[in-house]
């Protein structure tokens, strides 16, 4: 597995006005009802047996859990909340085969409250597997999906709770707010470029050359470009909104004006090529195109933004098992 | 199979071992003395973990040549005794030091035993049978093959163990893979113990039902069953090998010698090309202390086990000891940067330069309370591996358990500094541990 580290020391002299209230309730919070909607929807597709809508669902599920999981920032709030993530998604972080598992619980008659015992059981990995590869009418698989579907709302309300709880931390401290911040960029700017992007076109350090679309994240639904475009608009939600002073705003208070000029065009960049693509676009040159601009735009965080910004910035980055 | 939880020394702190001319000469020059402390305190636990392995290795005999209930009993109780000492052993890794150096002479000259004493998790399918995941005993394991024996998994080469000997145990382990574990404490656990896991589902548990049940392997595998000889034999290999190991440990960290690597860790080995640069010894060792409770104690033995959650990923799984595994662990980390063993003051510790220890002693005492509740809770109400699952209120506990380790591997940086040794979070993450 490929695995980052990003460390971010704060130069003391940085003291930036930092993101306010008005963007913490207009994307962490936003993102994170809308999200609870979608998995609340697609648990009332799965209710009524309705394969069709819960399979729509799903890509709106996707498409919302990624705007979570793209500033998910609650951990640098309060550590309690560091492996919530995991407990709702489980790309490039766990090595089970949850097919298989799951293929043995549907066909086991083991009381589910026990047989769905692991964390990895209840992911939207485990329910995209449930609901393109299995029949919902199966009151079995029906039953697997439902307690999968309440898991996701269940872990979103917590984060939801728990940034309204620890939300004082974020926007008490502006230097701490943009560090976490432009943190959580950076981490995931390097995973949408490397493992989203590169380990299916081939560009990746780990898989040069080797092109491969069933890595792709969401390979079974098809979702993999709507998981990237929904990660690009957030990044938008972020760094480039008129609706809020956004970490683009602060750049340009703090005289980095051409460093986040250059991170938003590298970003509008991204937004267009991903824009018509779907995922069997992937391992073509629409996905080389991708990959080229969203390393632009992890180096235009990483390096020339950070620096300007007055941030120290140790990406490391190591083939794993 | 899993593969081995062992780590690389952090690529950043891969500083070439370097001679000073200056040290070339035993007792010229005064030793740092937070290495002299370190050293000492080596020299002392080593000889305590070799000690303790023979006591295991004496009962185990007594067991193999008289197996009754209570001689098996006296030899899990040696094995439990073994692992207190080899436990706080464990803060010595990672640090380019004797026990797991990748290069370097003393990587050559002990043999770098770490893998052979400690691997795991280990594929306990292939050393003897268990009762696998549909209910069936598994077969073609190193017990019931009397001849050659492939051990499978990449590349593997196949062994002769007609007779189970040391050497042949050795030539199998992470013969074709790193799960495919032949040697060392866990081995000899789970010949021991036997299996603990369900398979199938471990919150079923119904291998070794109850909170508080082990494995139950019997007095039977060695007397009366198949291949119980063959047991025998296992297990008088694999203690004589630990303690082969453990005594090229206790060369190593010996006073008196100055041709060992204590000596080179001082600046007084007699050949000068093989003293270590004071300041890239204390580099190594403070960044292998934060890697060790960091990436190996908080994430691999905690954090896969708990988040996953993983029977099969508790680090003393047969025998549930898994709660004196991270009790010890954490101790010996707590030993060397306190400068203390067992209660006693070896000389200048690592935190006696830091200005302010507020934070890194508020960690200690909160996880303190966390690893001694741990324990309470193993020996009065469930093991460990009860506590990991989902719906026990302990689990989180574990977990923050986890988190404040981390915290503590980082809480290196600062004590490196108070020191002079500049490090980053880098330094003191694995950069290949276990991704959750």
């Amino acid at each position: 597995m490929k695995k980052i580290i990003v460390v971010l020391t704060l130069f003391v002299s940085f003291a930036a006005s930092a993101v306010n209230q008005a963007f913490f309730d207009g994307v962490i919070i936003a993102n994170t009802n809308q999200a609870i909607g979608s998995a609340t929807n697609i648990t009332n597709s799965i209710t009524k047996s309705d394969q069709q809508a819960a399979k729509a669902n799903f890509a709106n599920l996707v498409r919302d859990w990624k705007k979570v999981e793209t500033t998910y920032l609650l951990g640098d709030l309060n550590e309690d909340y560091l492996d919530t993530p995991r407990y709702v998604d489980i790309f490039h972080g766990n090595n089970e085969d949850i097919k298989s598992q799951l293929d043995l619980i549907i066909e086991s008659d083991d009381d589910l409250t026990y047989a769905l015992y692991k964390h990895s059981h209840k992911t939207i990995n485990a329910l995209e597997y449930v609901l393109f590869t299995k029949d919902i009418t199966n009151p079995r698989v029906k039953a697997i999906a439902l307690i999968i579907s309440k898991s996701i709302a269940s872990y979103l309300t917590e984060i939801l709770d728990g940034y309204h709880t620890h939300q004082a931390k974020f926007l008490k401290s502006e230097q701490f707010a943009s560090a976490v911040l432009l943190n959580t960029l950076v981490a995931g700017t390097y995973k949408l470029k490397e493992w989203r992007i590169g380990d299916v076109v081939g560009l990746s350090k780990k898989y040069k050359g080797k092109a491969d679309n069933r890595r792709a994240e969401y390979v079974l639904s098809g979702n993999s470009i709507n998981a990237i475009k929904a990660i690009l608009q957030t990044h938008q939600q972020v760094i480039n909104s008129k609706n809020y002073k956004d970490f683009g705003d602060i750049a340009r208070e703090y005289k980095a004006n051409a460093e986040i000029d250059t991170a938003i065009s590298h970003l509008n960049k991204s937004i267009s090529n991903a824009k018509d693509m779907v995922d069997s676009d992937l391992d073509s040159a629409k996905g080389v195109a991708l990959f080229n601009a969203t390393s632009q735009l992890m180096t235009s965080y990483y390096i020339a933004l950070m620096d300007r910004l007055g941030f120290v910035s140790k990406v490391l980055d190591a083939d794993g098992d | 199979m899993k593969a081995q939880k062992r780590f690389a020394i952090s690529s950043v702190l891969t500083i070439a071992m370097a001679a000073t001319t200056a040290q070339a000469f035993w007792g010229n020059n005064e030793a740092n003395p937070i290495l002299s402390t370190y050293a000492d305190i080596a020299t002392a636990n080593y000889s305590d973990a070799l000690n303790d392995a023979k006591t295991m290795q004496a009962t185990i005999k007594g067991f193999t040549d008289n197996p009754t209930a209570d001689t098996m009993s006296t030899a899990k109780a040696s094995w439990l005794m073994a692992r207190e000492s080899y436990g706080l052993t464990e803060a010595f890794r990672l640090s380019n030091g004797p026990i797991d150096a990748e290069e370097g002479w003393h990587a050559q000259a002990y043999g770098a035993p770490e893998g052979q004493l400690n691997a795991w998790p280990l594929d306990e399918n292939m050393i003897d049978y268990t009762t696998d995941a549909k209910g069936n005993t598994t077969s073609g394991n190193i017990i019931d093959t009397a001849g050659m024996f492939n051990p499978g998994g990449e590349n593997p080469t196949v062994v002769n163990v007609s007779t189970i000997t040391a050497d042949a145990i050795a030539a199998l382990n992470e013969n074709g893979g790193d799960a495919n574990v032949a040697t060392g404490y866990h081995a000899i656990e789970f010949l021991l113990w036997g299996q603990d896991q369900d398979y199938a589902n471990f919150m079923k548990d119904s291998v070794t039902n109850g909170a508080l049940v082990a494995g139950q392997r019997t007095v039977a595998d060695y007397t009366t069953a198949k291949n119980a000889d063959r047991r025998k034999q296992y297990l008088n290999a694999a203690s004589a090998l630990i303690v082969s190991d453990l005594e090229a440990m206790v060369a190593a960290w010996a006073d008196g010698d100055n041709t060992n690597y204590k000596a080179a860790l001082l600046g007084n080995n007699s050949d000068s090309t093989k003293n270590i640069d004071e300041k890239t010894a204390l580099s190594q060792i403070f960044a292998g202390l934060g890697v060790f409770v960091k990436s190996e104690l908080a994430n691999e033995r905690i954090a896969v086990a708990v988040l996953t959650p993983s029977e099969e990923d508790e680090h003393s799984c047969f025998s549930d000891n898994t709660h004196r595994d991270i009790t010890t662990n954490y101790q010996g980390f707590k030993n060397l940067i306190f400068g203390t063993y067992n209660g006693v003051s070896y000389g200048t510790a690592p935190v006696d330069a830091m200005q302010d220890k507020s934070e890194l002693m508020a960690l200690i005492k909160s996880a303190d309370n966390k690893v001694n509740q741990m324990n309470a809770l193993a020996q009065t109400s469930r093991h460990f591996d009860h506590q990991i699952r989902p719906n026990d209120s302990q689990a989180k506990q574990i977990k923050k358990l986890k988190n404040e380790l981390r915290a503590i591997g980082d809480q290196m940086i600062y004590v490196s500094r108070a020191n002079g040794i500049d490090l980053t979070v880098g330094d003191v993450t694995d950069g290949e541990e276990t991704k959750l």
